[in-house]
């Protein structure tokens, strides 16, 4: 390796060098900014080092060529001059690039980023809508006092369902009830007809002792003969409609006992029936609250969850506003390089004239570098002083 | 109806995200990329508060507010300044040129639309 070679590694390795550090510098700076951008941040360290890796060999490419080392110019052929003139030129190819690329940077940055907003927006405006919805839905169905009025409601009507039912039962009951007592006046009318055969029976035996009587009378008690007979006969009679009372009341009393009995069954049937529809109920309440319950549950956590998305989102808005800082910091080292292109161009054509070049004034070249500044993150780095990034919270001032 | 807002910002994602901050909470929002741009927006439509940049190519924002608040249909209009800048020097310019508020970026969008609530005409 000639010592021209050695001098083409050194400038190259040297462009490679500002690059990577322009690339890390803007790496840095949104990597401070928001930790939302430390993807940014290392996709533009590394393209700051791809850039440079370019450059570098652009750079050994276009000396080879002033050197005429590669024969024809590509596009422009560039003197060879040893030292300060050498480096002129060499500022005066890189510069205009290095502006193009970081140009193209904070384009393609700008425009990535105005399309994650755009997306980051619409996840907003959907969230929104659809909170709200559901707010909506949630409001009238449930985890609020119609739900609670609805059950309520539902419960006292159903209630009044089973107080009815109840008072039915109960009137069966008391119609039971009654039907017992027909049957207890029952025997007692059996009884009282048992007394009527039993007269009859007594009625007839004194006829009986009377028709005795009246033989023994003789013609005398031919007359009350004819009454004991008909007493008899009249007793008689009384005996068979009592046995027939007996005989009816007994049938009667056989009917009431059936009827008693059909009551009491479907007494019982209608009290089971009665507890049965009462825990019916009481289960398909519950399941309904549960129901309720878990809807109710469902939309607090769909709300809670909401509302921290909306807020991961509103975090996303502020780091998507570091963008606005970084490409201000590019565009003013673009800026000055473009200013250090011109100074470099001027100095050229008054070399080309024959004057020397103008003296560069360095401490006003940094207060007038200074002087562009818009964030305090230039200024330290300026000074070389601790990162001063600016924090989330928004710092407002009322007039 | 809704009430409307100018942005002005040379930044595409700032315009976004002012926008998207603004129209979430149902305002109107017209925007433009500079001073200039602005300007020539102001053409006699109702305008219940303007954002603007500072550090703008063309023209910056203190001139535009400067010179829309020359023109009497936007004279009361209220301004709020949404720059990079903190210097009290610059704010003071911001002031002068008849901003009522000086917001650093980045901004809290509750924090933003606080201050909008409190200053948008009624």
């Amino acid at each position: 390796m000639n010592a021209a070679e050695l001098h083409d590694r050194r400038v190259a390795g040297l462009v490679w060098a500002i690059c990577t550090g322009v690339g890390l510098l803007g790496a840095a700076a949104a990597f401070a900014s928001a930790s939302v951008s430390a993807l940014w941040a290392a996709g533009a360290g590394l393209a700051g080092m791809l850039a440079g890796g370019f450059l570098a060999s652009r750079v050994r490419r276009a000396l080879a060529i002033a050197r005429g080392e590669a024969g024809e110019a590509r596009s422009k052929q560039l003197p060879l001059t040893p030292g300060a003139d050498s480096l002129e030129a060499l500022c005066g190819e890189v510069l205009p690039i290095w502006n193009r690329q970081i140009e193209t940077a904070r384009s393609q940055t700008e425009t990535s980023l105005v399309d994650l907003a755009t997306c980051f927006g619409d996840i907003h405006q959907r969230l929104d809508a659809a909170l709200g919805l559901y707010r909506g839905s949630t409001d009238s169905l449930s985890g609020s006092a119609d739900v609670t009025l609805m059950l309520e409601k539902g419960q006292n009507d159903l209630s009044v369902m089973l107080s009815t039912l109840r008072a039915g039962l109960q009137a069966k009951q008391e119609m039971l009830h009654r039907i017992r007592d027909v049957a207890r006046f029952s025997g007692e009318l059996k009884a009282m007809a048992g007394s009527v055969s039993e007269l009859a029976n007594q009625t007839k035996l004194v006829s009986l002792n009377a028709a005795i009587e009246a033989a023994w009378a003789g013609e005398a008690g031919r007359g009350f003969a004819v009454i004991a007979d008909e007493v008899r006969k009249l007793a008689t009679q009384s005996g068979d409609t009592g046995k027939q009372i007996t005989s009816r009341v007994e049938s009667v009393n056989e009917a009431i006992q059936g009827a008693v009995q059909i009551a009491e069954r479907y007494a019982e049937q209608d009290a089971r029936a009665m507890q049965d529809s009462e825990q019916l109920i009481e289960g398909v309440l519950n399941v309904f609250r549960g129901a309720v319950e878990q809807l109710t549950q469902a939309a607090t956590q769909f709300q809670i969850e909401g509302q921290a998305v909306q807020e991961t989102v509103s975090g996303v808005i502020v780091s998507l506003q570091f963008q606005d800082r970084v490409s201000q910091i590019l565009n003013q080292t673009k800026d000055d390089m473009a200013r250090l292109q011109g100074v470099l161009h001027d100095n050229r054509e008054r070399g080309e004239r024959g004057e020397p070049p103008a003296p560069i004034d360095v401490t006003a070249w940094l207060e007038d570098l200074s002087s562009t500044y818009t964030t305090l993150e230039q200024l330290d780095n300026h000074q070389g002083t601790q990162s001063n990034a600016p924090g989330k919270a928004t710092e407002i001032t009322f007039f | 109806m809704a009430k409307t807002i100018l942005i002005v910002d040379d930044s595409a994602s700032i315009r976004q995200v002012v926008g998207l901050t603004l129209k979430g909470a149902g305002y109107d929002v017209v925007d433009a990329v500079d001073g200039k741009d602005a300007l020539s927006k102001l053409d006699g439509r109702k305008l219940h508060l303007v954002i603007s940049d500072v550090n703008m190519p063309n023209m910056d924002g203190i001139s535009f507010v400067k010179e829309m608040k020359a023109k009497p249909a936007y004279k009361f209009t209220p301004v709020i300044m949404l720059t990079t800048e903190g210097s009290e020097a610059k704010k003071r310019d911001g002031q002068l040129a008849g901003a009522k508020a000086w917001v650093v970026k980045p901004f809290q969008p509750a924090q933003m639309l606080d201050a909008v609530s409190k200053l948008i005409m009624p």
